[in-house]
């Protein structure tokens, strides 16, 4: 037997001891909206976070993001401690966030013309970004504005912008939250699709129990006052999964387990 | 069928108001002296075109609008930005700006009469005055009103502050902007028109001033259709590039 030491692989996303307050408008006490959270998360896996309004669970999101600055503890990315927004990842936002005065394949070259990534011309961006309008269904919808869109359709946007930039990581902060429920299930399907052709690693933000489940191959459930992460579960449903998913029994035993962690 | 209906009628008031105001001198039920005519109004225009001088006052009171205006655009559309951006220089500024916005600016022509004399100057700076602080206040208020979801977004796709400024904040201040430019045109005109009323050399508001306090009104006409014309077109201007950059841009 050799006598090489077993070398434990880093983790994707490793949260330790986060820590996120925010500064109350009117009072010298902070607001605590994560408390020393800790959770890994492995390469090309999709996991979904779950809990209650005001748990912080879009916080914790946004300190993968680098969007917002963690009171206390830490997140690194491939072992190397997060300071800021990077290249590496992207973000879907629940209000979709897009450019009114931008068409569609414009909003989805945004973040493309922000990164500068080295030796690309414009219409190499512009072609990058046609790529992905397509990708998302959006095919034919190139130069219409955000708002003659349906809320699916935008988000389809806010994902191709996502996508466009080829993150690693990508970030989901309840980005189906304010369609209708049949869109949403629509929308959650066709994002494991795409998902599943390069397996980038996905955190998924969501409140609902169904959802969490349906897309995760890992579902972490939090809890509010203080927000805090209560259980971490393993999701081992077969992949495809479908409408019938949703009917087995595993998936109602994983939902019943969710619903006691909440209540 | 309805828009050729409208032109229809809108064509036949005006042509019956420019018969009614010919013929009722004609037929005594009003005086002349008061009134003039269409007819009167366009010999009185040929004439004023035809003989000297008429060039001169065109060109002062475009000088004086020009230099008033673009200043007001090349100074309050950067502080504005400015403004907007720093809440600091914001609360420093906004007691004087609103102050300012407060005054009607033509109750400074006097002091500003006294402060540059009755040449050019003073109505460029009345101009000024009147033009920049919509365009400031407006300008301000755009860039306070960008979504911050728009800059999270940005930022998120690693923009710094100056992509952040360019790609996010000014496209969506644009509208704000232009709003601003289009109401602050209208009180640059009315610096010049009535600066000029009030003290100077030359222009069209003297003009005005001078054919009305000689009861001349027919030659008065002339010059209140051209500063009228004037401003149809300028305000038609600024309205035509705001609704492109609203089609475009909604």
């Amino acid at each position: 037997m050799d006598a090489r030491p077993v070398v434990e692989p880093v983790p994707h996303i490793r949260v330790e001891s986060l820590t996120v307050a925010y500064e109350k408008p009117h009072a010298a006490d902070k607001l605590i909206a994560v408390s020393g959270a800790n959770v890994e998360i492995a390469r090309g896996t999709f996991v979904t976070i779950v809990g209650p309004s005001g748990c912080g669970k879009s916080s914790l999101l946004l300190s993968i993001a680098g969007l917002v600055k963690p009171a206390a503890g830490c997140v690194r990315i491939n072992g190397n401690p997060v300071s800021g927004p990077g290249r590496d990842r992207a973000v879907v936002f629940q209000d979709f966030a897009l450019m009114p005065w931008r068409t569609v394949i414009a909003n989805v070259r945004f973040g493309l013309e922000l990164q500068r990534l080295p030796g690309l011309t414009a219409e190499d961006l512009t072609a990058r970004a046609r790529r992905y309008v397509e990708l998302v269904g959006l095919k034919g919808f190139e130069h219409y504005h955000p708002h003659q869109l349906s809320g699916g359709m935008r988000q389809r946007v806010g994902i191709a912008r996502a996508l466009a930039v080829d993150p690693e990581i990508l970030l989901l902060d309840e980005p189906f939250g304010s369609l209708d429920a049949q869109t949403r299930d629509q929308m959650g399907s066709e994002l494991i699709t795409i998902w599943e052709r390069d397996k980038k690693t996905a955190l998924f933000v969501t409140h609902s129990i169904d959802e969490a489940i349906f897309l995760a191959d890992q579902v972490v459930v939090m809890a509010a006052n203080p927000g805090r992460i209560t259980e971490i579960i393993p999701v081992s449903l077969p992949r495809p999964r479908s409408v019938e998913t949703t009917d087995s029994k595993q998936f109602i035993e994983y939902r019943q387990r969710i619903r006691e962690r909440l209540s | 069928m309805k828009l050729t209906y409208r032109t229809l009628v809108s064509t036949l008031a005006v042509a019956a108001f420019l018969v009614v105001w010919e013929l009722a001198p004609r037929t005594g039920v009003v005086d002349v002296t008061f009134t003039s005519q269409p007819s009167r109004v366009i010999a009185a225009g040929l004439t004023i075109v035809t003989a000297g001088g008429f060039l001169n006052d065109v060109s002062v009171s475009l000088t004086e609008f020009a230099i008033g205006f673009g200043l007001a655009i090349a100074i309050g559309v950067p502080l504005g930005l400015v403004l907007g951006r720093f809440p600091v220089l914001r609360h420093l500024l906004d007691p004087p700006i609103m102050a300012i916005y407060a005054t009607p600016h033509l109750a400074l022509l006097p002091i500003i009469v006294v402060w540059l004399g009755i040449g050019m100057q003073s109505k460029i700076a009345v101009a000024f005055v009147g033009g920049v602080i919509p365009i400031l206040v407006n300008t301000t208020a755009g860039v306070r009103e960008v979504e911050r979801s728009w800059v999270v977004a940005a930022r998120s796709f690693c923009a710094g502050k100056w992509d952040v400024f360019v790609k996010v904040i000014l496209p969506a201040a644009l509208p704000s902007v232009i709003l601003g430019i289009r109401l602050g045109l209208g009180r640059a005109v009315l610096g010049v028109v009535v600066g000029e009323m009030y003290q100077s050399q030359a222009g069209l508001g003297n003009k005005v001033m001078r054919y009305g306090s000689e009861f001349r009104t027919d030659y008065l006409l002339v010059y209140v259709l051209l500063i009228s014309m004037f401003g149809l077109v300028a305000t038609t201007a600024v309205r035509t590039l705001e609704e492109k950059l609203w089609t475009a841009g909604k």
